[in-house]
């Protein structure tokens, strides 16, 4: 209902005018109003892709949810330099990986800046998690006023789950559970890996982004190679 | 119909907002019923609030203008029931957080309301507040003035002084007199959005000789949606009233922010495309493509040795850096590999701003590292780019351009007959641009629904008190003017406006802005040689004319985005007096500020109170369009520090450049 407020009012209030801009806002209210009348569900099935389809692309790709956005999409990667790989979605949001961990996203509704990691970061490098250290060091950057916007220092620490065995993508993998909870800066959160015992990648992952973008769920359905 | 002294000027986009969990009292600030708490909004909150009762009707605005410090502007219209003091009030309330609360200890906070009103709602408390059980709020506190009417303690800081109206700005009555007692419970129920409320006040409503039959009163809350809270209260036994209050917060958008076009990958320099062209035959029309993939135009480019230069402009609503970080990357990924320096240039509303000196291995070595943005900025030269002619390799044609838009505007009046006047004004705006210093602008305003009667021109024109003798019947022609801007130097700015300027005045107009590098001041002096129009015909004159100007001086003190103007000068009654307006703005676009005049005519009155909220249209819609919505309240109507509508001042054009806001906002530069 509200949305639905807020679209009419929009509609009320801009009018037209001879920028092309107005006109784009009727098209995106009434996107607006279509989508919440069309439920997640839509949204569900573009991310959806086969195998067969994954071997004919021959690209390393990723499926995001970011479930306070109600978004779940697909992420072809576009770049990479060094063990960071950006994604791009078909609507032109990013998201970067280094190694398994998400390190700076745009366009999911409020992004998180370039991360800094650690160099015996297990998720940025894979190690297998018998390899993994105690606890690592992070610092997240969130949009906010000044050059580097807010930062988050966080200190986290490892605890071992069950192994699972999960399946992306038409394929089985038999993963070990990784809970990582981190605190500092006036931040708290628990992020969980299924990470591959022998490479240390992380399968899938809900990784905390931030504290207005809250968690994003990560699967890899192929990989970089 | 008599009017509240203020108009409430505003689209309704901002009115539909997203909010926090908001109980305000009838005059703004956050509380019980009548009585205020000690808690604070988030950061930022902005609430549009209204009540009413049989005895009271009351308009706010409540901004929690910094973590600890929250604002409200109320104004009250009451019957004249009571005492005989004015039935309007104009008043400025200010809480401040003393201590936040804590695991044992309560939150506390000392308020002041009624600050440059009368003495009917001047009011100062103390007040603890502590959270039981996660549901609800107790709180306690001590009240004077207005609040110390129950009289349960006999003046603990000695006796208030009868309050002079002579005084525009009184002080010395500040907790003095009686004190009161007053307390109460706020519960946050299990019913989603339902907070009820009971307190044990200490307004006795003296002013007003209601006397109520108890000193309990009882309220209820219910936020129907996000950002829109209905409410109703019982005070004393008889009387009966309800609230709406419609909120936001500029930190938490209503939508997600707009994705656009996906910033140009930048990998190493040895790896760079050199797309378009060498050094010795660059072709910047493919340059001027590839920017504009990125929504940003090139007006202007040269090969200067290893320097780049280019003149760039966007028209969304996309900070400084992010518009200077997308050329700068644009342009490292794709230059000739001699190119070692990018000159940015930046062109605001027609004028050019800033210029961006940026080392090109900065960007290859940077772009996505933790802290880029900082050792980027602090390797970047920032100085003011010139208008004068220069010799450019590439220049963008320029062509005459034309610009129009229709939008409704509504707008509400409050009357002391507890009556809201809502009044639809159709807006029609054009611009026709000869080049990027000279235009032409039109504006139209019919008044489709409202109150059309014209009032008898008066035998005396005056400076603005006379507004509702003009037609409002037909078509109003509101502007008829060129507008003539140019940069003098690096860091002066200067216009010139001429024709039918506002409704109210037609005549010249002159300013100089300037804006010095590596500073967060900016000096300007307008001009202005005016004469009344007529009140019927748009384009004949009255006899009233009017040599009106002022000095300013724009300081933004890089605290949380507060900044501070001081105009003093002239104003359209020939009173000579100053101005102060107090603003903060968020790196996306809102803005809010409040002002304060003081000049020889209301020296004796009220000083004349207005505020203005500015919100970027892209915080309720997906969208890239730098539109915005304004809400105004006050500061407009009366003789008294009365100022001409100019529409085209200098500095909100290019205050986005600003050496503090690019800083606070450089966290866009990678975006």
């Amino acid at each position: 209902m509200m949305r639905a407020i807020v679209g009419a009012c929009l509609l009320l209030s801009t009018a037209c005018s001879s920028g092309g801009s107005n006109g784009q806002l009727w098209k995106l209210a009434s996107e607006q109003l279509r989508d919440g009348r069309a439920g997640a569900s839509q949204q569900v099935s573009k991310a959806e892709i086969s195998r067969a389809q994954i071997d004919v692309l021959d690209l390393a790709i990723i499926r995001v949810e970011a479930p306070d956005q109600k978004l779940r999409t697909l992420a072809l990667a576009n770049r990479a330099r060094g063990n960071r790989v950006s994604y791009l979605t078909p609507s032109k949001r990013q998201i970067t990986l280094k190694g398994g961990l998400v390190v700076a996203t745009q366009g999911f509704g409020f992004d998180l800046l370039p991360m800094q990691v650690e160099s015996n970061d297990p998720i940025a490098f894979p190690l297998p998690p018998n390899r993994w250290p105690e606890a690592i060091s992070r610092t997240y950057f969130t949009p906010g006023r000044g050059p580097d916007g807010q930062s988050w220092n966080v200190r986290c620490s490892y605890s071992a789950g069950d192994m699972v065995r999960i399946t992306v993508a038409e394929l089985n993998y038999t993963t070990r559970q990784m809970i990582e909870t981190c605190e500092g800066g006036g931040a708290g959160f628990r992020n969980l890996y299924f990470v591959d015992e022998r490479t240390g990648l992380a399968w899938q992952s809900r990784q905390w982004a931030g504290p207005d973008q809250g968690y994003l769920n990560v699967e890899v359905l192929e990989p970089l190679d | 119909m008599k009017r509240l002294s203020t108009t409430l000027v505003f689209i309704l986009v901002p009115s539909v907002l997203g909010a926090a969990d908001l109980n305000l009292t009838p005059r703004g600030v956050s509380g019980l019923i009548d009585m205020p708490d000690a808690f604070m909004l988030p950061d930022a909150e902005s609430a549009l609030s209204i009540a009413r009762d049989k005895h009271l009707s009351t308009l706010n605005f409540t901004f929690q203008a910094l973590p600890r410090l929250q604002t409200s502007l109320s104004f009250a219209t009451y019957d004249d029931i009571g005492a005989g003091v004015s039935s309007e009030n104009t008043s400025l309330n200010l809480k401040y957080a003393l201590t936040d609360e804590g695991r044992v200890l309560p939150a506390i906070s000392v308020g002041i309301n009624g600050l440059f009103g009368n003495d009917r709602d001047a009011a100062e408390y103390i007040v603890a507040s502590k959270t039981l059980a996660q549901t609800v709020e107790a709180s306690v506190g001590l009240g004077w003035g207005r609040y110390g009417g129950t009289a349960d303690v006999s003046a603990p800081f000695g006796q208030r002084p009868a309050f002079d109206t002579a005084k525009r700005a009184s002080f010395d009555h500040l907790f003095k007199g009686d004190a009161g007692v007053f307390a109460g419970l706020l519960w946050h129920t299990p019913v989603d959005g339902l907070s009820l409320a009971a307190e044990y006040s200490s307004d006795t409503f003296a002013n007003e000789a209601l006397m109520p039959d108890s000193r309990f009163n009882f309220g209820a809350r219910y936020e129907v949606s996000e950002g829109l809270t209905l409410g109703a209260y019982q005070r004393g036994g008889d009387t009966v009233g309800v609230t709406l209050t419609l909120s936001g917060n500029p930190n938490r958008p209503r939508v997600a922010q707009p994705v656009g076009a996906p910033p140009v990958f930048v990998g190493a320099r040895s790896g760079a495309a050199q797309t378009w062209g060498s050094a010795a035959s660059p072709d910047f029309d493919r340059l001027a493509g590839l920017l504009s993939e990125q929504g940003i135009q090139l007006q202007k480019a040269k090969l200067d040795g290893d320097v780049a230069a280019v003149r760039v402009v966007s028209w969304s609503n996309a900070a400084v850096p992010k518009v200077i970080g997308r050329t700068a990357r644009v342009l490292a990924a794709t230059s000739p590999q001699s190119v070692n320096v990018f000159d940015i240039s930046l062109t605001l509303n027609d004028l050019p701003t800033k210029t961006f000196t940026i080392r090109r291995n900065d960007i290859h070595q940077l772009v996505d590292q933790p802290r880029g943005g900082s050792q980027v900025l602090a390797n970047t030269g920032i100085t003011g780019a010139s208008d004068r002619a220069q010799t450019w390799d590439w220049q963008q044609q320029q062509q005459p351009g034309f610009y129009w838009s229709v939008a409704p505007r509504i707008q509400l009046d409050v009357t002391s007959d507890n009556e809201f006047d809502p009044v639809a004004v159709l807006n029609a705006f054009v611009k026709y641009t000869v080049s990027p210093s000279l235009s032409f602008v039109g504006v139209l305003d019919y008044l489709l629904a409202g109150d059309k009667n014209q009032d008898p021109a008066p035998a005396l024109p005056t400076a603005r008190s006379d507004n509702s003798s003009y037609d409002r019947s037909s078509v109003q022609l509101t502007q008829l003017a060129a507008v003539y801007q140019r940069k003098l130097s690096d860091t002066v700015y200067s216009r010139f406006s001429f024709g039918l300027l506002e409704r109210g005045y037609g005549g010249a107009s002159a300013e100089i802005l300037w804006t010095p590098n590596a500073s967060n001041l900016a000096f300007g002096i307008e001009v202005n040689e005016v004469k009344k129009r007529d009140y019927d015909d748009p384009f004949e004159f009255v006899d009233y004319t009017a040599t009106t100007g002022h000095g300013s001086v724009y300081w933004d003190t890089g605290y949380k985005g507060v900044s501070a103007q001081l105009d003093v000068g002239k104003y359209l009654a020939g009173d000579w007096g100053g101005t102060v307006t107090l603003s903060r703005y968020h790196a996306n676009g809102w803005d809010t500020s409040l002002s304060a005049t003081l000049t020889e005519a209301n020296k004796d009155e009220q000083l004349k109170l207005g505020l203005r909220v500015s919100i970027p249209l892209g915080w309720v819609a997906p969208t890239t369009t730098a539109q915005k919505s304004t809400l105004r309240l006050g500061g407009i109507s009366g003789d008294a520090g009365a100022r001409l509508n100019v529409s085209d001042r200098l500095y909100p054009k290019v205050r986005d450049a600003g050496d503090q806001r690019v800083y606070d906002s450089w966290g866009e530069f990678w975006k």
